[in-house]
């Protein structure tokens, strides 16, 4: 067990290396920072980023442009998601809905957004509109696997309608909740990017972006996806601190 | 698995040879630009090029087509903002300016029968396309310029990103002022009668500086291998390019049926009307060399990095 840990391991720092080595190939290959300059080179402009002194404001907006289309999706989803889980007309109504939205193209929603709402707006509505259909479609299908049996039997010996959906309802879609969470929130950030690129607030992680690719400072704009990219880890790692939590929870 | 490997990183190498090549020998002559003020200026020589295998122009919609061409250095000569020549050239692309052919094309746009006063800017909702752009630098310098802090005497909104956003915005009366470029101003003019020029941001430019040029907004860009290589045939291309735009400006009608045919712009009449308020002239960056560092000045103070971090220096000028 212990040698196999070890051993995956391995293969990861590996497959790391080469892609690095890969990349400096190329950078070196190039022979242009314009075009794609090498790692090394972009370690030190994200690190310079990371010590400017807009920085904090700058991620801090995109972060909160995310989190704010997140909990409007999560209330929206929750509370849509178990309406519907329990009354199949609704569920009727809501899934030719849901469907569209978990198919349309995110940049539609953009472009249309860019007509509909201000620029400050466009991330966010952007974020709920790629985030809620997932976590919904997830709560929904929780409610429907609890099982029937014991809801009838909860039911039947008149056990209070609090108590059944604290023990029965909550705990039976916190694990499709919680994958939900997971899925929706790595397109949601995606997509929160893509929309401050494409609507241009006056500050954000998109923006900035936009800028260095205006300005020809490649190294800034791959320095700029990294921070994404870590940033997105580190919530991720939050989600499954959460879910650990949760299964502790529900053990006791 | 070995040959696995082996098969990986020959199509690697390959890929990224692939990606690498792109220095090209000279035997046609390739010329890249936007569909646009700047393809209308040359509409004749575009036209003579379609039976001359020794030149060909290459026409886009995004300007950021046409850099990646010059970063890779596949083009011989680019017609492009100004701003994105001394970009590129600070950052080492070998591109040097060679002419400026759209001498200015912004309008601020209002309600018809208005004469602009900058006195009054103050309660006026002016639309801006994205913020840091060509026009947003130019309109708020000319405010510091004719006295106003722009962060607090102008109420400006860049709630439409694009300028084609902005264009619908102002021709569905959205928006009541809102600066913009030919053609589109001509296009909106068209659509909503209600509104008009009501500043010529190129004519108040002029009146800031000695020489009164106005803004000298897009450039002809040459590869110096090129320049190096074949002067004549550059002499001549430029010599051909500022007969075209005088062409261009005796005859509007014909230079827009000309565009409408060759697929640069739709709508011969809006490209007619546009042309004489488009500000097409040829002049020699080496005539106006004061008049460009001016114009670098403006934006290398407002943000370096929109000049690749320095003004650019002597030599970016050609001179013949």
């Amino acid at each position: 067990m212990n040698r196999l840990f070890t051993k995956n391991k391995l293969i990861t720092v590996t497959s790391v290396l080469v892609l690095l080595l890969l990349w400096k190939l190329a950078s070196w290959l190039m022979g242009s920072d314009l075009i794609l300059p090498s790692p090394e080179k972009t370690l030190a402009t994200t690190l310079s980023i990371l010590v400017r002194e807009e920085f904090l404001a700058t991620a801090g907006y995109t972060v909160l442009r995310g989190l704010t289309g997140f909990a409007l999706s999560l209330v929206l989803a929750v509370g849509l998601g178990i309406w519907a889980g329990v009354v199949p007309a609704v569920h009727a109504a809501v899934k030719p809905i849901l469907v569209t939205l978990r198919s349309t193209p995110v940049i539609s929603f953009i472009l249309l957004a860019l007509v509909w709402f201000r620029v400050e707006q466009v991330p966010v509505f952007i974020a709920f509109l790629t985030m809620f259909p997932i976590m919904c479609t997830n709560v929904i299908e929780g409610i429907r696997s609890l099982d029937g049996d014991l809801l009838e039997m909860a039911e039947f010996f008149r056990v209070p309608r609090k108590r059944i959906i604290r023990e029965l309802y909550i705990p039976g879609i916190a694990p499709f909740l919680t994958s939900g969470i997971s899925t929706a929130i790595g397109f949601g950030w995606r997509a929160v990017i893509i929309g401050e690129v494409l609507s241009q607030p006056g500050l954000g992680i998109g923006t900035q972006m936009q800028q260095a690719q205006t300005y020809l400072l490649v190294s800034e704009l791959i320095a700029w996806t990294v921070i994404a990219v870590l940033i997105s880890y580190f919530f991720e790692w939050l989600i499954t601190l959460a879910e650990s939590r949760l299964i502790q929870w529900k053990v006791s | 698995m070995k040959k696995q490997l082996l098969t990986t990183c020959t199509v690697v190498l390959l890929f990224l040879s692939a990606c690498t090549q792109g220095k090209r020998d000279t035997g046609t002559m390739r010329i890249a630009t936007l569909k646009g003020p700047s393809a209308v200026s040359m509409a004749p020589l575009i036209r003579n090029s379609r039976n001359d295998s020794t030149v060909h122009y290459l026409l886009f919609d995004e300007p950021l087509r046409v850099r990646a061409l010059m970063l890779r250095e596949e083009v011989d000569i680019a017609v492009l903002p100004s701003t994105t020549g001394a970009l590129l050239y600070n950052r080492g692309v070998p591109y040097h300016i060679a002419a400026i052919s759209v001498w200015g094309n912004l309008y601020l746009l209002g309600p018809s029968g208005e004469k602009w006063n900058w006195k009054e800017a103050a309660g006026k909702r002016i639309f801006l396309m994205a913020r840091g752009m060509t026009p947003d630098i130019l309109f708020r310098y000319l405010a510091t310029r004719n006295g106003l802090d722009p962060a607090q005497d102008l109420n400006l909104d860049y709630s439409y990103p694009t300028h084609t956003d902005l264009a619908q915005a102002l021709a569905a009366g959205k928006a009541t002022y809102g600066v913009m470029a030919e053609p589109q101003v001509s296009m909106i003019l068209e659509k909503n009668p209600e509104l008009d020029r009501i500043l010529d941001l190129n004519a108040a430019w002029g009146r800031l500086w000695d020489d009164s040029l106005s803004i000298p907004q897009t450039a002809i860009l040459v590869h110096a291998g090129f320049a190096e290589a074949h002067p004549e045939r550059l002499e001549q291309f430029l010599e051909n390019y500022a007969g075209a735009v005088e062409w261009v400006n005796t005859f509007p009608e014909a230079a827009g049926r000309l565009s409408d045919s060759l697929g640069i712009m739709k709508g011969p009449e809006t490209v007619a009307r546009s042309i004489p308020s488009s500000n097409i002239r040829f002049r020699r960056a080496g005539e106006v060399k004061q008049t460009l560092q001016d114009y670098y000045r403006v934006f290398y103070e407002f943000d370096p990095r929109i000049l690749g971090g320095k003004m650019p220096d002597e030599s970016f000028i050609y001179e013949k």
